[in-house]
């Protein structure tokens, strides 16, 4: 595999995983980090991710991974309770989409990540979590109605 | 799904931020390896973990799998070849200590408990600058609950989302099937400090969640999220 092709699948697949990672983090600065890293650990093993059946879905779980060690990181140093000052997508974006993700559950919200941003079926979203495949179905099925009932909350509050 | 696949994909346009150049991600793979060789075995280490019979070789630094590579990967894998391991009789495997019983899990699975939450503000009608303190109660039929994830409805937070929490795995003889433990009763009141900047109304919204730690801590999964709206004055 040439690495161009590498160059050309990560700047396609780049925007969607850092809004996921955003997602996850609430934060840019470290998302932007943590989704450099994961790329970077495609790029290391490219010859073997880009055989995948989905190269996308496989950096998804790296970045997962990155997240809630960096969260553990963020714990011990005793950086919890800092305040998240700003909203991280553009004035433009669906806020309401955000907002109602990041109001999820963590697990919830990891679940939602990987299997509508990285395209991983509900089995390998358990796989990816250590979770039976049940526990995960269970979770996009709840996130999915928590997602639709919150959205609809967002569309009767803007309508007068 | 197909919507909320859309609405989601909205996010990434317009970016959050532009990518990285190709090389600065070849320059974390370097520094990824440095850090590998500094921590490669020594010959002694590869000497003592082959007589423990963990592995059969050991190859140099340059080979160790990412730290935060997936479990698993995104292929299917390939059917893997019978076990000569023995394997226990299955009806004298309940609540075991014996290794041949096969990897711990609970049984049944622990069912979702949800987790109750009410939440009060004061001042009733607080002023751009004064402190709004949140007291926010939780209550569930099971387990220990985490700390919040708030959503002050201003941009802010007064709290941060701190992941997943469990205990270090420590030294666990359980094997096979387990009966869950007895649910214990939690009920805890915590109150959160706010100072709304603008005037306005927004909605506060406090969500708890607990995971299942498998066999290492909090059984019981759950979930619960009450909102409330502030209306802030000048």
């Amino acid at each position: 595999v040439l690495v161009d092709d590498f160059g050309e699948w990560y700047r396609a697949q780049h925007p969607r995983l850092l809004a996921a990672v955003v997602l996850l983090t609430g934060e840019r600065e470290s998302a932007r980090d943590i989704t450099a890293e994961a790329f970077s650990m495609a790029l290391e093993r490219w010859d073997e991710v880009a055989t995948m059946s989905n190269p996308a879905g496989w950096t998804y779980v790296v970045a997962v991974n990155l997240v809630r060690r960096g969260w553990r990181r963020r714990l011990r140093e005793r950086l919890v309770g800092r305040p998240i000052s700003e909203v991280p997508f553009a004035p433009e974006a669906r806020l309401d989409v955000y907002r109602a993700v990041r109001s999820l559950p963590e697990r919830a919200r990891t679940a939602v990540v990987l299997r509508y941003f990285g395209g991983l079926s509900e089995a390998e979203v358990a796989e990816a979590m250590g979770v039976a495949v049940g526990t995960a179905s269970a979770t996009l099925a709840t996130a999915r109605r928590r997602l639709s009932v919150l959205l609809a909350e967002d569309e009767e509050e803007m309508t007068p | 799904v197909t919507d909320l696949r859309q609405m989601l994909l909205t996010l990434a346009d317009p970016p959050v931020a532009e990518p990285p150049a190709v090389a600065d991600l070849e320059r974390r793979q370097r520094r990824r390896r440095r850090k590998r060789v500094a921590v490669r075995v020594t010959p002694v280490m590869v000497c003592l973990l082959v007589l423990a019979g963990g592995i059969a070789s050991v190859g140099g630094g340059d080979r160790a799998e990412p730290a935060a590579a997936p479990d698993v990967a995104v292929t299917v894998a390939p059917p893997t070849s019978p076990s000569t391991t023995a394997v226990a009789d299955p009806s004298t495997c309940r609540n075991s200590y014996n290794a041949s019983c096969g990897p711990f899990r609970w049984d049944p699975e622990p069912p979702e408990v949800p987790i109750e939450v009410e939440v009060a503000f004061e001042p009733a009608a607080p002023r751009v600058g004064e402190v709004v303190t949140f007291t926010v109660t939780k209550r569930r039929a099971a387990g220990i609950v985490r700390p919040a994830t708030v959503d002050t409805g201003d941009g802010g937070s007064p709290r941060a989302d701190v992941g997943l929490i469990c205990p270090q795995p420590g030294e666990d003889t359980r094997y096979g099937a387990w009966d869950l433990p007895a649910p214990v009763p939690f009920e805890h009141t915590a109150r959160y400090a706010w100072t709304y900047r603008s005037a306005g109304t927004y909605t506060a919204r406090f969500t708890f969640e607990q995971w299942s730690c498998g066999r290492y801590g909090p059984v019981y999964p759950g979930w619960g999220t009450a909102a409330i709206t502030v209306t802030v004055q000048r």
